[in-house]
């Protein structure tokens, strides 16, 4: 295989995984805030900053398109 | 299209059998990553345990450690692993003695195992201990109905119908006097609290890795000591590869690759015990204040799976349009899950992991539907 296209197919399961990975950090603070969910500011920090992961890798994703 | 389960997510769960089973993020990142099966296979030798990438190898080392035996194996889960002990350790016309709080599936697995059962029994109620001097007298017995004593001893280390601890060293010494190998579950015990099955002096330790570390399993522990650990994982003639009593590779997928990223985890909330204890207490003690309500098994618990009596609930049942299902819908309403719906009279409940905060919440809860 063609060193780029692999480095290319590369490049997509590893963001595949960013995302899924965030969106994991996501579900734990949504299980330490049951049920209520009101989040203080470390939470609403890392809620932040795990989206903030997720936007990214999918922008990554979308340039290798 | 598979049902969505937000249980975790949206509400505050108390139930015994999954409050220590609950996975973080690190564990579900692993089985994604090992979701396909026999994913761990593709560098595998023929032995599970010595798979070196991922590795398993080190796992089994690390296992071994963990809960001080000689040899550990994975299994599919206590159950499987006490099985294994019963047909390894046992033959035809052998006996068993088992606590009287055992879980099912002891009295299963010495069934499958073709093995009659001799049960320690209890202390009355409230409290439902098992004593030393229980086993002891249990074991005599059977030496003289049988002429010979039992070929093994199982106690459940904390059970799962009152939560309570018992004393493994001191049954273990009783056990060794009368020269009885002891296989110790501790489906409840080990992911939680630090349990050393040298130090306890007992042969062999069975655990559930989807009940108390944190993986998802199905997934199971069984470690043993000394020349017994030789034995019970001995290999087949034909085979020389593979486990007889293991039935060759056990957890071979997601199930084990959540173990390996549990383990690091799970050392370190053990030395955390004494918090969940705390926190245990603190709740029994909220709960038992509304009047009413009363602890069953040790008081103070030692541990964090507490069942209550609880007529309180049932007199408030009596007299709403729901009935016995009142407080399941009381609790729901509130984002509380993990009590049977129905259930009035009695039930367990367990506040494993459990933010203070989280806990207070409950503890409020039950405090406004105890005043409906």
């Amino acid at each position: 295989m063609d060193g780029n296209i692999k480095n290319r197919n590369n490049r997509r399961v590893e963001l595949t995984f960013s995302v899924l990975d965030a969106m994991e950090e996501l579900r734990d603070v949504w299980r330490s805030t049951a049920p209520l969910m009101e989040l203080d500011a470390a939470a609403l920090a890392k809620v932040e900053k795990q989206i903030g992961k997720a936007r990214k890798a999918l922008d990554g994703l979308e340039k290798t398109l | 299209m598979i049902q969505d389960r937000y249980r975790e997510e949206l509400t505050i769960n108390l139930n015994p059998l999954q409050s220590a089973g609950r996975t973080n993020a690190e564990v579900r990142k692993a089985v994604m990553r090992y979701v396909d099966g026999y994913s761990v296979c593709d560098a595998c030798n023929g032995v599970l345990h010595a798979i070196e990438k991922p590795d398993i190898c080190n796992l089994v080392k690390d296992l071994c450690e963990f809960l001080n035996v000689d040899d550990a194996k994975t299994t599919a889960g206590a159950r499987e692993a006490k099985f294994a002990v019963m047909h390894s350790e046992c033959k035809p016309g052998d006996t068993i003695v088992v606590d009287s709080n055992a879980h099912y599936t002891t009295f299963v697995a010495a069934a499958r195992a073709k093995l009659p059962v001799v049960e320690v029994p209890a202390t009355e109620a409230p409290e439902h201990l098992i004593k030393p001097e229980a086993y002891a007298q249990t074991i005599d017995e059977v030496k003289k109905e049988n002429g010979k004593p039992p070929a093994l001893a199982l106690l459940t280390h904390v059970d799962g119908e009152y939560g309570n601890l018992t004393d493994a060293a001191a049954i273990a010494t009783v056990c060794h006097d009368a020269g009885v190998p002891l296989l110790l579950n501790t489906a409840y015990t080990t992911g939680r609290m630090t349990v050393d099955a040298r130090e306890l002096g007992v042969d062999f330790v069975a655990c559930s890795c989807h009940k108390s570390w944190g993986a998802c399993g199905p997934i199971g522990v069984l470690g043993a000591v000394g020349e017994k650990a030789e034995h019970l994982f001995r290999v087949h003639e034909r085979f020389p590869k593979k486990n007889t009593e293991l039935l060759g590779c056990t957890a071979r997928g997601s199930n084990i690759m959540s173990l390996m990223a549990a383990l690091p985890y799970v050392r370190e909330r053990v030395k955390k015990w004494d918090a969940e204890l705390a926190n245990a207490r603190w709740f029994a003690e909220k709960m038992e204040s509304l009047g009413g309500i009363k602890l069953l098994g040790d008081n103070p618990t030692n541990h964090d799976l507490m069942r209550f009596e609880t007529p309180k609930f049932f007199e408030i049942g009596q007299k709403n349009r729901k009935r016995g299902y009142f407080l399941h819908k009381e609790l729901t309403k509130r984002g509380i899950s993990g009590l049977k719906p129905g259930q009035t009279k009695w039930f367990k409940v367990s506040t494993y992991g459990l933010s203070k905060s989280q806990l207070e919440y409950v503890a409020d809860a039950f405090a406004k539907i105890a005043d409906m």
